[in-house]
């Protein structure tokens, strides 16, 4: 009993100890905020339209595979989640295993983007940036890799022109809209006036996106605060959670017409699902993928519930066709602890064999 | 014996997952969707006349209102965009399009021809308004630089026209996009 009451003291004394230590760094924080460095790799534009970057990053590799990577990125948010700090640098990670790696950079648009529309980024800007990629490398090829909304851009790109992608990567990707959960039913057409915020607002602002992921999960930022609290004199702890909050808090705005046509025919209508869906006047047939695809679902993703995408498996005609659930929500299953061991290796692993 | 810290932990997970679950069935009620629907609607309305107010505000005072530059600047861009599609387009390709299919040539630039016209047409019709007119300048820079481009194709496609007939075919023609859209054969 009594070696129980001390074990009890001890512990609550450790405690009052570290809160001390915490209040210290704390005081130590707010006199000198860390500025978290992000995008470290090295990378040069190869290419450049209006906002739209193309990036080659640069390895230390001796030779690289000859099928060249190209990462298409969201048109919410920052590519450099990809690329964020060393050692979670899913960029660097596929550069250190001989990948010869690019990314698509939307750039910040500005209210003179709103008017481009959703058929442009895919046959305008994506389509110019793959042929791009395709004469810097000197192949007929490429792999597609692409992380959320990015996926979905990519999966319609192999659809359209399959004879280019050799492999095809899609991350979190929402496919089947009608299963993406709780932002399906906030942007109804019964509630949500979709015209009326694009023509009063132009491009989405960041603000309404970021207020539109809070509401998914309104207690996230209670536990966020809670685990800083419980991790703040943990060094490496303290690193990832600033390069993180950059991130979280750096967003872009959606450009209008675009936001437009990917809520209404997307979110609403699910046409893409369907195979209704058009761009250029050309009907959008994932069933003509027939690139070597792997799709990775995040089990505890409230953005992309596994359901809105797992079903990519069953739309394509590709006989190497893989699906897998991996640990993780829609961010973690990529830079999250686990991501290293479990969702990196898979999807370089898969890569690598099919870059030859 | 359960250390402090670990307590919390249970406490907090266990309020977590309580709190979760009235959240969600809150969130979800189609009641309250509609409501805050119905709120937005209204503040972007309100929105909308006050942008309005504002732009009608400028144009009193003889100055370009907000929309009337971001149109301006969505010209540009599209603009742009034409000029570095011209710019990355396959010339070599095209030509070669051209004498496969047997066309001669310098007519088959007409309408690249008229493009350009009507695209330098429109920056000289642009208001040169301060903020664009540097712009303005670098397209027309750009676009000097590629009209020199496509007269060293046009002289490229006048030399060889002469021997066209000739000239054995080395690519099949290009086809158009199929009409439902779903072929790609010609690329």
């Amino acid at each position: 009993m009594c070696d129980a009451v001390n074990t009890y003291q001890e512990s609550v004394w450790r405690e009052v100890q570290d809160n001390i230590r915490r209040a210290e760094r704390w005081w130590e924080l707010c006199l000198r905020p860390p500025r978290a460095e992000v995008g470290i790799t090295p990378k040069e534009v190869v290419y450049r339209e209006n906002k739209a970057s193309l990036y080659h990053y640069r390895g230390e590799a001796k030779k690289f595979k000859p099928i060249p990577v190209l990462i298409v990125y969201a048109l919410i948010n920052r590519l450099y989640i990809l690329d964020l700090i060393p050692g979670r640098s899913f960029v660097q990670h596929l550069l250190s295993n001989g990948l010869d790696v690019y990314a698509v950079d939307w750039g910040t648009p500005g209210d003179e983007d709103r008017s481009i529309p959703l058929d442009y980024y895919i046959e305008g800007y994506l389509d110019r940036m793959v042929k791009k990629v395709m004469a810097l490398s000197g192949g007929r090829q490429i792999s597609l890799f692409g992380y959320c909304i990015g996926g979905t851009l990519a999966a319609i790109y192999a659809a359209l022109h399959p004879e280019r992608v050799r492999n095809l990567v899609l991350l979190t990707t929402p496919i089947n809209f009608e299963e993406a959960g709780y932002l399906a039913r906030a942007v109804d057409k019964e509630y949500f006036p979709l015209d009326r915020l694009v023509d009063a607002l132009g491009n989405i602002p960041p603000w309404f996106m970021q207020a539109g992921f809070k509401t998914l999960n309104p207690l996230g930022d209670v536990a966020k605060v809670y685990n800083f609290y419980k991790n703040m004199l943990d060094e490496s702890f303290l690193e990832n959670f600033f390069a993180m909050e950059k991130w979280v808090n750096d967003n872009v705005p959606f450009p209008g017409e675009a936001y437009r046509k990917f809520i209404r025919e997307l979110y609403q209508e699910n046409l893409l699902y369907q195979g209704k869906f058009t761009i250029d006047g050309r009907r959008v047939d994932l069933k003509r993928i027939n690139a070597a695809h792997l799709s990775v679902v995040a089990s505890e993703d409230t953005i992309v519930p596994p359901k809105a995408a797992l079903c990519m498996k069953e739309l394509i005609s590709s006989q190497d066709n893989q699906a897998v659930q991996l640990p993780g929500g829609h961010v973690g299953v990529i830079v999250g602890g686990r991501a290293l061991k479990t969702t990196w290796p898979r999807i370089t692993e898969w890569l690598l064999e099919r870059s030859e | 014996m359960i250390t402090w810290m670990e307590l919390s932990d249970q406490y907090f997970q266990w309020w977590q997952d309580a709190a979760a679950s009235y959240v969600d069935l809150f969130k979800d009620q189609p009641v309250l969707l509609k409501a805050w629907g119905g709120f937005l609607d209204q503040s972007l309305q309100m929105k909308k006349i006050a942008d309005q107010v504002l732009d009608e505000f400028w144009r009193a005072v003889r100055l370009a209102s907000g929309e009337e530059i971001v149109r301006l600047h969505e010209r540009l861009n599209v603009l742009e965009s034409h000029l570095v599609e011209l710019k990355e387009r396959d010339w070599a390709e095209e030509v070669d399009k051209r004498f496969a299919g047997k066309v001669v040539a310098p007519e088959d630039l007409k309408p690249l021809r008229k493009r350009l016209d009507g695209m330098e047409k429109q920056i000289a019709e642009a208001p040169a308004d301060h903020g664009v007119r540097e712009g303005i300048a670098h397209l027309e820079a750009k676009l000097a630089e590629l009209l020199g481009e496509v007269g060293e194709v046009k002289k490229i496609v006048h030399r060889s026209s002469s021997s066209l007939d000739a000239r054995p075919v080395t690519r099949k023609g290009a086809t158009g996009r199929a009409p439902d859209g779903t072929s790609d054969a010609a690329e």
